[in-house]
């Protein structure tokens, strides 16, 4: 499967498990951020016009029992036909500001979302009463009907599907100032938080509600439609109204980062239901789909379906984590190919060393010549990017590059040749000083996902070492003589390079590597890697935390698992 | 001893008290403690810390304060092992405490510890543990953190990620956790509270980073977590939990900085100040809370550092908690420290630093004075002695009236905070704090107050017998002879200490001296005010006093101070512990006299301080700093004022009365046949007369008394200096008296006890209440405190009531050990005994190997008798040897009974 089809169409796709946003849901719930309480009496002033009085108010309660009482007496004196009662009673409506239609005291419990199988579009949201009335006057000269709001549930769908953001539209929305910023950087950390996605819900149509999922007060169907309806478009009609659904709530600051690697451009929303192990909740996702480098986003009817959910193919599927993120692996690759460039760099920035190919099929070549006198020493250095795969426990990528070297050194006797020997990294004969057989070096490096989405790159490296490639036995002692003075300087400056290179990567990616300024670091800093390694290489990191990087190849992707853990800095 | 209270002095009875204070050096037990990775102290009662730490060799340990012990510390083990971490968690509300440990790889969970139900010095016996394991036997537990309904472990195991476990205590089945990121191994835990959410937080290494983060327990619902990342300016070395009033904990987050995270109420906001001052990397920080007040105490190799939220506005001498005070150097050498958790605690804590050996440290703002107050803790069970500077007051009674101060108390109490010893008996003392000293018929003890510095507070005392408060000034004494000695800067520049050397550093700037000079006298007249009350002669003075001459690289550079910062906030104590050495200018004083004390203004460079001092303590402290602006520190002041022992002479002393005492008890073995005839003699009289009473016994016998009473003496801490320790004889390490006797003594009582018997046998069961009398008047006399005489008399008194024939068996019983006992006795006495405390003073000051018996109470003679010697005649009592000689002489003929 290729990453576009895993990712239907997306760059990256970010998804977050249905538990973790009610959790959340609950969290802003639990500490009053989204508001617990609807005190609120709707009606029509004399000019038709729409007001309300809400339990901010101190005579709310006075209110709707004066209003509860003198409808009453209204029906009454309907039922006894007694109109100039009725007239005396309507004008009493008026002058007192009773002239409601309908009225909210309850106590909510924290909103539930739940994804819908083979819907990917919409998901339905349950507002969840815990107590309290509602009270409602189909007419004018009725008793208010007053319902028990125990347990009752308003479930209505949210077409997530439809919400997009881009860089376009927000910078269209910015200020001026603003603007640059935007287009400079991407979509922020702020719009990947609870938060965002709660005000993102305005734009559902309340009043779609889903009759089999709801479960509302006997016999108020249309009532509580009404009131419901009407509350809305009393109170949080407008933009700018932080009141979202009746939940008070803003976005979330969150601080600037760096710009990441891998910073999205625009989002857009799907979900992915599963009931994998019968666990719903764990296994349906809410994913934010994203486009990079101002890629247009897909436009095709099955883009953002992702074939499965991602959180199936979590590798740490705790209460710890809340979901998984996944980058296409041909993405990916752009920083693994930073880190060829960053192995050429170390080798090409030493003195004398040539490039002779990058890195074409896994393979770089490069060379040096060197001369003694009128002998000539000339060597080959070819590095082979032998293996990228994952650790042994998935939790990290290992990348493997092999340093092989040939050298041919040719002595010279008054412009003559007289004779020549090849040392190899597979040279199998030792002499004098060379005392065992050849064996290529490694360089390996582990790539770990590092703190708010940066990486962590550890290494190892394994020297080579050379041996003849024939039998130096079968030289003859003159040459040999002449040969060996020669031997002493293969040692020092063959050797000189790899032991450059060890340093070099030592220091590099060392613990100091973010304080030390020496000057080949330096040379080094245009390299995308050494400046990945300590930045932000995954987007959102002041908001989730990354975790287990593995590659999967039969998607075609890379996979983390991540939790939602927002930056609390000053 | 129950004594009738009509015998008892009372209010009427015109008691005088006599007293002295002396600076003088003194000495007391320490126990070595290890620098561990964890130190852990709680108020067990109202001023009772206990201490937990590791042992030297790993184990868990608690330091116990006992008031009134010896040291004033008791030590408990609680592991048998190597405990690899420790934690205790103290439950405010059902005020009870548990402590979780490592050991075996295991976690151990006591139980639960209520405060006012537990007897707290048997708690290493009475204390059971539950036990639990990680899941797999690979994995190493490496730390756990116990809270008041979960504790949690975190475990390691090579090439995986770090797993944390978390139990309930109800019923300790771990349940395990995985870190939300790859960290390999945590560094620190605790468990905490976090946006109304328990939970974790956690400090560990992901890659080359270092993570801090708060992960909350799985909800019910869905089974998800709350989880926040901490971000600061710099890595985070170290993190401080303080719960507030909601139940959400404040962090405190340390690196290069510290930063505060307090969650907003309602609110997603979570409030982060970063603290003033920029560090070295801080290892290690602790905060603490009294209500709105917060005390942060940060660890780095510059020292232990304080800084506060109880900022002491010098324009209003208020108090307001808006603003942080700069961080400032407590303690330059702790390596380890922890604040005393408890109710309303906030700066009492304990430090560790094995620079010089090894030194549990307690450090204590007193609330009074605001000074700041360092000592050294000592354990019982010594095992090394510490050399104090202390001020030592001999207190003593006394009335005309024909009644005792038997089972009489004191009530010792003083103007501010102090740990005093009282007859080496340890007690905090202080304005709401009384201690009660008991007297015996003596009515005398002697209060000991080690100090750093010349200041001090006055001591008060209080008793039923008393008309009025006493209240002596410890330092007056002091006080006076620097009134006399620095009056000018020419008398510092000439003064030398009592070994000869100059106190003030040659060369210091005579303008300096001058105001140096002029300062202390200031201040003098200060202390005078203020002890007199308000009709002082001081109404308003002012004065320069500092470091004229350049900067000296003695003086302790102040890192926080030296970066000129403002030192607003900090109260005076603070100012003086730690802000005044680091000053660079000099400074000038202007003292006033106010209405409820004394106003001290300082000016140091740009920077202005105000504070009301009102006890002589502060001034004390003062003057001190004025004498280290001359570079004269207490050490120099000390060898200048204190009385120092003149060891030699006493040593001189004590050999004479060992020599003669010696040369005595020969005399008595040859004497002993001339005693049984006396005693024959008189048992025959007796036998005719029945009244043992009636004997005549020649007074000749009682000459010798090494523990006469100095009844005649003034009150004097010198010439007490050792009878202050003689509780050690006694009580010390709790083993009965008998075992403490040479051993051979022993042998002799247990083969004349067996011979007994038969004897015994004939005059019953009431005789042998009797011999024991006899016995332990024997062993007192043996000691030294009964006569010979009066043993003989008791003897004879004793065995008056029985059957005569049986009282000439028995003299002979008697005789025939006493003459063994004799010749054991020459041996015994000078057979080498390990008495707490005052061996290895002994030690120490003679550079002796060993002291015997005789030593002991040869020593109890010969230092009051020296001191006294010396000050009344200038010189010691055996200064030429003849004197010496004819001394001992006279022990050849002490025992003769003259009867003829």
């Amino acid at each position: 499967m290729k990453g576009n089809e895993t990712l239907a169409g997306y760059d990256m796709v970010l998804a977050l498990s249905q538990n973790t946003i009610n959790y959340q849901f609950s969290q802003l719930h639990k500490r009053n951020i989204i508001h617990k309480k609807w005190g609120v009496l709707g009606g029509k002033t004399t000019d038709d016009k729409n007001f309300h009085v809400t339990d901010q108010d101190a005579g709310f309660k006075q209110k709707i029992n004066a209003w509860i009482a003198i409808q009453k007496e209204i029906e009454k004196a309907r039922k006894d036909n007694n109109w100039a009662e009725i007239g005396n009673l309507m004008n009493r409506v008026q002058s007192e500001n009773l002239n409601f239609t309908f009225g909210w005291e309850a106590v909510l419990l924290a909103p539930e979302v739940s994804f819908i199988k083979d819907n990917t579009k919409e998901v339905f949201l349950e507002l969840r009463f815990k107590s309290g009335k509602l009270y409602y006057r189909e007419e004018e000269t009725k008793a208010i009907s007053v319902f028990d709001l125990k347990d009752a549930l308003y479930v209505f769908k949210v077409p997530i599907g439809q919400l997009k953001v881009s860089k376009e539209n927000m910078i269209l929305d910015a200020g001026e100032s603003a603007k640059t910023i935007i287009r400079e950087s991407g979509l922020s950390d702020e719009d990947f938080t609870i938060q965002s996605l709660f005000l993102n819900f305005e734009n559902a149509n309340i009043s779609n509600f889903d009759t089999t999922k709801s479960k509302l007060p006997d016999g108020s169907d249309s009532d509580f439609q009404n009131a419901i309806a009407n509350y809305f478009n009393m109170t949080i009609a407008g933009s700018g109204n932080p009141y979202v659904l009746g939940y008070g709530i803003h976005r979330k600051k969150i601080k600037a980062t760096e710009k990441a690697m891998f910073q999205p451009t625009s989002l857009a929303f799907s979900t992915s239901y599963s009931n994998k192990n019968k666990q719903s909740g764990v296994f349906s996702a809410l994913n934010f789909l994203m486009m990079l480098n101002d890629t247009k986003p897909p436009t095709s009817t099955t883009a953002g379906i992702l074939p499965h959910s991602l959180i199936e193919l979590g590798k740490d599927t705790s209460s710890s984590t809340d979901g998984v993120f996944s980058i296409q692996q041909n993405h990916f690759n752009t920083y693994l190919d930073s880190l060829d460039q960053y192995v050429q760099k170390t080798f090409t920035n030493l003195d004398g060393v040539e490039l002779q190919h990058g890195f074409e099929n896994g393979v770089m070549k490069l060379k040096k010549h060197d001369t003694h006198k009128d002998d000539t020493i000339d060597t080959v250095y070819t590095v082979t990017k032998e293996y990228v795969k994952n650790t042994d426990d998935n939790s990290g990528i290992k990348v493997r590059y092999k340093i092989e070297i040939s050298i041919k050194v040719i002595v010279k006797a008054w412009f003559v040749k007289v004779g020549e020997m090849t040392l190899s990294t597979s040279g199998q004969y030792t002499k004098g000083d060379i005392t065992s057989k050849g064996s290529a070096g490694y360089l390996d490096f582990t790539i770990k996902s590092g703190k708010t989405g940066r990486f962590d790159l550890l290494h190892k490296l394994t020297k080579p070492s050379i041996a003849y490639d024939e039998n130096p036995n079968y030289f003859e002692g003159g040459f040999w003589k002449v040969f060996s003075h020669i031997l002493l300087l293969i040692f020092a400056w063959v050797f000189a390079i790899i032991d450059a290179i060890v340093n070099q990567i030592a220091v590099d990616l060392g613990k100091d590597s973010a304080s030390s300024s020496s000057a080949l670091i330096e040379k080094l800093n245009d390299i995308d890697v050494l400046n990945q390694t300590n930045k932000v290489i995954l987007p959102l990191g002041k908001v989730y935390a990354f975790k287990n990087l593995r590659m999967d190849t039969e998607r075609d992707i890379v996979a983390y698992d991540i939790s939602y853990a927002p930056v609390i800095e000053k | 001893m129950n004594v009738d209270p009509k015998f008892q002095i009372t209010k009427n009875d015109n008691v005088t008290v006599d007293f002295q204070s002396e600076l003088m050096h003194n000495y007391f037990p320490e126990s070595a403690i290890k620098a561990g990775t964890t130190i852990r102290s709680l108020m067990v009662a109202p001023e009772q810390p206990f201490i937990f730490c590791l042992t030297t060799d790993g184990k868990l340990q608690g330091i116990l304060r006992t008031e009134g012990s010896a040291s004033g510390w008791t030590q408990l083990l609680f592991s048998e092992g190597k405990v690899t971490s420790f934690e205790l968690e103290y439950n405010t509300e059902e005020d009870y405490f548990q402590i979780a440990k490592v050991e075996n790889n295991k976690v151990w969970i006591s139980d639960e510890i209520p405060l006012n139900a537990t007897q707290f010095a048997t708690l290493d016996k009475s204390l059971s543990w539950t036990s639990m394991e990680a899941l797999h036997a690979d994995e190493t537990i490496n730390k756990v953190s116990i809270g008041v309904e979960k504790v949690v472990f975190s475990t390691t195991s090579k090439g995986k990620d770090a797993n944390y476990y978390v139990a309930n205590l109800d019923d300790l089945t771990p349940k395990l956790s995985t870190l939300f990121e790859n960290g390999m191994k945590i560094i620190q835990f605790e468990l905490g509270n976090f946006q109304y959410n328990d939970g974790v937080f956690m400090l560990y290494d992901i890659g080359k980073e270092r993570s801090f983060v708060f992960q909350s327990f799985p909800d019910e619902r869905y089974g998800k977590t709350s989880k926040a990342r901490f971000e600061s300016d710099d890595d985070v070395n170290c993190f401080a939990l303080v719960e507030s009033d909601d139940t959400n904990d404040i962090v405190y987050a340390a690196g290069k900085n510290i930063h505060q995270f307090v969650t907003g109420i309602e609110d997603e906001e979570v409030d982060v100040i970063k603290l003033p001052g920029t560090f070295e990397a801080i290892t290690r920080i602790r905060a603490a809370r009294n209500d709105e007040y917060h005390s942060v105490w940060s660890l780095n190799e510059q020292g232990l550092h304080y800084q506060t939220n109880h900022f002491f506005e010098q324009k209003t001498q208020q108090f307001v908690s808006n603003q942080w005070t700069q961080p400032i150097v407590m303690a330059d050498d702790a390596e380890q420290f922890c604040c005393v958790k408890g109710n309303g605690i906030r700066n009492q804590l304990f430090s560790i630093n094995t620079k010089y050996g090894s030194e549990l440290t307690s450090l204590w703002q007193d609330a009074t004075t605001t000074l700041w107050n360092k000592k050294t803790l000592a354990i019982k069970e010594i095992d090394s002695l510490k050399k104090v500077e202390s001020y030592s007051a001999h207190i003593r009674f006394r009335s005309k009236a024909t009644k005792t101060f038997q089972g009489l108390q004191v009530r010792l109490s003083a103007e501010s905070n102090l740990f005093v010893y009282v007859d080496n008996e340890s007690y905090h003392i202080g304005p709401d704090k009384e201690a009660l000293i008991p007297l015996n018929v003596n009515a005398e003890f002697t209060v000991i107050c080690p100090v750093k510095e010349l200041a001090s507070c006055r001591i008060l005392l209080n008793a039923d017998f008393l008309e009025n408060t006493v209240a002596i000034n410890l330092a007056s004494q002091v006080l006076e002879d620097l009134q006399q000695k620095a009056s000018s800067g020419e008398d510092l520049a000439s003064a030398r200490k009592q070994n000869g050397d100059l106190l003030v550093p040659e060369g210091t700037d005579t303008n300096t001296l001058n105001s140096a000079a002029d300062g202390i006298q200031k201040m003098l007249d200060a202390a005078k005010t203020m002890e007199n009350d308000a009709n002082g002669s001081l109404q308003r003075s002012s004065f320069t006093v500092g470091q004229l001459v350049a900067p000296n690289t003695q003086m302790r550079a102040s890192h926080v101070a030296a970066s000129s910062v403002s030192h607003h906030g900090l109260t005076l104590g603070d100012f003086l512990h730690a802000v005044w050495d680091g000053a660079k200018h000099a400074a000038e004083f202007i003292v006033e006299k106010v209405k409820d004390g004394l106003q001290f203004v300082i000016k140091i460079g740009e920077q202005v301080f105000n504070w009301i001092v009102k006890t002589i303590r502060e001034i004390g402290a003062f003057i001190q700093k004025i004498f280290d602006a001359i570079k004269v520190f207490f050490k120099d002041l000390f060898e200048f004022l204190a009385f120092l022992f003149d060891w030699d002479a006493i040593v001189e002393t004590k050999n004479a009365f060992k020599e003669f005492t010696n040369v005595a008890i020969i005399s008595l073995k040859d004497e002993i046949k001339n005693i049984r005839k006396f005693v024959d003699d008189t048992l025959d009289k007796q036998i005719e007369k029945f009244s043992p009473e009636l004997v005549d016994i020649p007074d000749s016998l009682g000459k010798i008394d090494p523990s006469q009473s100095s009844d005649e003496k003034t009150a004097d801490p010198r010439a007490n200096w050792l009878n202050s320790k003689k509780n050690y004889l006694h009580d010390s390490s709790g083993k009965p008296i008998s075992s403490q006797i040479p051993t051979d003594f022993t042998d002799v009582f247990t083969s004349f006890t067996t011979q007994l018997k038969d004897i015994l046998v004939k005059s019953g069961e009431g005789f042998k209440l009797q011999m024991d009398i006899i016995f332990d008047g024997f062993k007192k006399m043996i000691q030294g405190e009964r006569t010979f005489l009066d043993f003989l008399k008791l003897l004879l008194q004793k065995l008056a009531g029985l059957s005569l024939f049986l009282v000439k068996q028995l003299m002979d019983l008697i005789f025939v050990s006493l003459d063994s006992l004799i010749s054991l006795a020459q041996v015994g006495l000078n057979k080498q005994w390990e008495i707490p405390i005052i061996t290895p003073i002994y030690k120490a000051v003679t550079k002796s190997n060993e002291l015997t018996f005789l030593d002991v109470m040869c020593l109890f003679v010969a230092i009051p008798t020296t001191i006294l010697y010396k000050i009344g005649e200038g010189k010691a009592p055996f200064g030429d040897g003849k004197t010496k000689e004819e001394f001992i002489n006279r022990g050849k003929t002490i025992f003769q009974l003259n009867l003829n």
